[in-house]
């Protein structure tokens, strides 16, 4: 794989280009800081520089996203360490989104503020590009070093961000609490790979779920629980959960916003790519793998969904209920993640698509209702709920907005959310017993965090104002009244009345889910020589093997597929080493 | 006695279970930092280990696999990398704090 390199193995044109977002973050990164040399004294320039980065991105992923589409395989590049499927390729959309929405929050938030200095902006714009440019290989990733990689290149600059303001006393214990919980996770996460590795001789993710058929061993059963934790980490599930709240609380609100969208999104997919190929490989064997991993991830996602939702309830200040909210919000795609470890039910590109939509509307309604929370309490003046008593009469248009943010967390009918649970529970249901007791478990979750959902509205509106809470109002910061954090606001709620009233959202996100993922063992035609590629040529019903691959520059590991039926596109690998 | 795999892998369960052990107890920051860094080694030696023992593979032009060995780099340079920022986030805190241990840094709680 890695070792004396043939000179043929050089990256190709295609390839290049299907890790075009990549390279957008990577040069817009060094533009932005050598933006910020030569614009000296403006120091608005970097931030616009990374908005642009961030466009610029949105068009690569764009150019790149069809392609997979239309070609129906996911494309496996760079020896097959990266997978560019149409499903890594929408989430990649939505985090360049994510990156420009919470920069022109961020905008809106800090301007006349001063506590994060001019010099400062440069190295929060290419943090915030780092960060993202490891979340986005991260939906790439189809091997263990780049999933290390990747979610390190994704921690580190986020570390810094939590404590970006650095006179902050609880940005730098938020910072702290981050950085120590993310190393242990990551160290836990490092041992359990070489356990994998010793288990199955090979550092791809597909040889390691396929070891597991011939009978799963404890090194390998230790190694992957391990490797969990370091996603639980990532993905705030339950056992590594608690960084969260501090973090969200301690960092500034946009730093929070990005963390909560996006850091959770690329380790949602992620965590479905891994899932995903337990599914397709547990079809021509019994299922062992894919029960445990069925029954695994599934009370993973409850307990997570369950335990995030029984504490917001008992939070009085708004960040943190939203901090649970969302962990609650992650426990819930956790739980859809669970149906993508069965295989031949044919309803994996069901699932996919649920999660793409889920992931979308969660998009929106995460970002709005952190947007006018973060205006309401700098505007009161304090995060607590209590003190936003009578709120509707003096912003009634944030109030009545952050209302249909937090309704559509909840999942009211005509709003994003409610659609998004919706096409959950239906991938949940269709798994039979296990998936009747998800659906019970997401019901139940739903209808108690109405509670909590409700708790700030119920102070907003129905709380009369309290006496003096007009001089508050008026002492409060000077950058609430900006118009651009309302901007990012409106266009939110119009993201949840466009998921939620369905005008083409599920028609638009279906195709990325539907050929992503086992896709990959679609037939095609024969590619293109100079592709380095790995097509699996689906004959009639049986012997899936790999059709093409380029002479001479042939993977040094191949895995071989022997499957035996493959009308749901099961494989079984039979070996590991070649020749 | 030839000394086998399985010495090595005992020897990084070890290493493992002492970083593991170190991260639990010790309440200064700069402690959990050193029991990360044993696990991460606890890592890097069962790559070699597997790569050099038990999963000797060669590449189309004769020459061995080496991935374990790099997986192994890369851990090291990644070490490096998290322990620069840790200990920057660290130095932020005690000028904040005066302190570094992890159990005063409690006033975000709820």
């Amino acid at each position: 794989m890695l070792g004396a390199i043939p000179p043929v193995d050089l990256p190709t044109w295609t390839e290049l280009r299907l890790v075009m977002p990549e390279l957008v973050l990577t040069v817009g990164m060094v533009i932005v800081l050598m933006g910020a040399m030569a614009a000296r004294g403006r120091p608005g320039v970097p931030i616009v520089l990374a908005m642009v980065t961030a466009i610029a991105g949105m068009v690569a992923v764009g150019l790149t996203m069809f392609e997979p589409a239309e070609a129906g395989i996911e494309r496996l590049i760079f020896h097959q360490t990266l997978a560019i499927d149409p499903f890594s390729q929408f989430f990649k959309l939505l985090l360049m989104l994510t990156i420009l929405l919470v920069l022109i929050q961020w905008m809106g938030l800090h301007r006349g503020q001063d506590d994060l200095e001019p010099s400062d902006w440069p190295d929060y714009a290419c943090l915030l590009l780092g960060a993202a440019l490891g979340m986005s290989l991260l939906a790439s990733a189809r091997d263990l070093l780049v999933v290390l990689i990747a979610m390190e290149t994704a921690s580190l600059p986020s570390y810094v961000l939590a404590g970006i303001r650095k006179r902050r006393r609880l940005g730098a214990e938020a910072s702290m609490k981050f950085v120590l919980i993310g190393a242990v996770a990551t160290g836990l996460m490092v041992y359990g790979m070489s356990l994998l590795y010793g288990a199955s001789g090979s550092l791809k993710l597909d040889a390691i779920v396929g070891a597991a058929n011939d009978g799963i061993t404890p090194i390998w059963a230790v190694g992957m629980i391990f490797l969990f934790t370091g996603f639980a980490f990532k993905l705030s599930a339950v056992p590594l959960h608690f960084w969260c709240p501090d973090v969200f609380e301690g960092a500034p609100f946009d730093v929070a916003t990005f963390l909560s969208v996006a850091s959770k999104g690329a380790a949602v997919v992620l965590l479905a790519r891994m899932v995903d190929l337990f599914g397709a490989y547990s079809g021509s064997h019994g299922g062992e793998a894919g029960m445990a991993m069925l029954l695994g991830v599934g009370i993973f996602g409850a307990v997570t969904a369950t335990w995030g939702n029984l504490v917001a309830l008992r939070q009085t200040r708004i960040r943190r209920m939203l901090a649970y909210s969302s962990i609650a919000q992650a426990g819930y795609m956790i739980m859809a993640v669970a149906a993508l470890s069965v295989a031949g039910s044919g309803h994996s590109a069901e699932a996919m698509t649920a999660i793409l939509f889920y992931l979308t509307v969660y998009l929106f309604m995460n970002v709005g209702a952190f947007t006018l929370a973060a205006r309401i309490s700098a505007a009161s003046g304090s995060e607590e709920m209590s003190s936003m008593a009578g709120w509707i009469h003096r912003r009634p248009l944030e109030v009545v907005l952050l209302g249909i943010f937090l309704l559509s967390l909840f999942g009211l009918p005509t709003l994003g959310g409610f659609l998004g649970k919706w096409y959950l529970a239906v991938v949940m249901g269709r798994l039979g017993e296990i998936g009747i007791a998800l659906v019970v478990v997401l019901l139940v979750n739903t209808l108690f965090s109405l509670a909590f959902y409700l708790k700030p509205l119920y102070h907003m509106v129905l709380q009369p104002m309290p006496q003096g809470g007009e001089a508050v109002a008026s002492a409060g910061s000077r950058s609430d009244h900006s118009p651009i954090g309302l901007g990012v606001a409106i266009v939110c709620a119009a993201g949840v009345f466009w998921t939620g009233l369905d005008l083409g959202a599920t028609s638009l996100i279906r195709p990325f889910g539907h050929t992503a993922g086992r896709g990959m063992v679609e037939t095609r035609g024969d590619p293109p020589a100079a592709v380095q590629q790995t097509i699996f040529d689906k004959d009639a019903e049986s012997n899936l093997r790999p059709s093409s691959q380029r002479p001479g520059a042939s993977l040094s590991r191949t895995v071989e597929f022997t499957g035996d039926h493959a009308p749901s596109g099961s494989l079984k690998p039979s070996s590991v080493i070649n020749p | 006695m030839m000394i086998g795999l399985a010495h090595f892998v005992i020897l990084s369960a070890i290493l493992a279970a002492a970083g593991i052990a170190v991260m639990l107890t010790r309440r200064n920051a700069l402690g959990i930092l050193i029991g990360v860094e044993l696990l991460l080694n606890a890592g890097g030696i069962n790559f070699v280990a597997f790569n050099r023992l038990a999963h000797v593979g060669t590449a189309p032009d004769g020459a061995p696999l080496m991935d374990g060995v790099v997986f192994t780099f890369f851990i090291i340079v990644l070490a490096a990398a998290e322990a620069a920022v840790a200990l920057a986030i660290f130095l932020n805190y005690y000028n904040t704090f005066r302190s570094i241990d992890v159990d005063r840094a409690s006033e975000l709680k709820g």
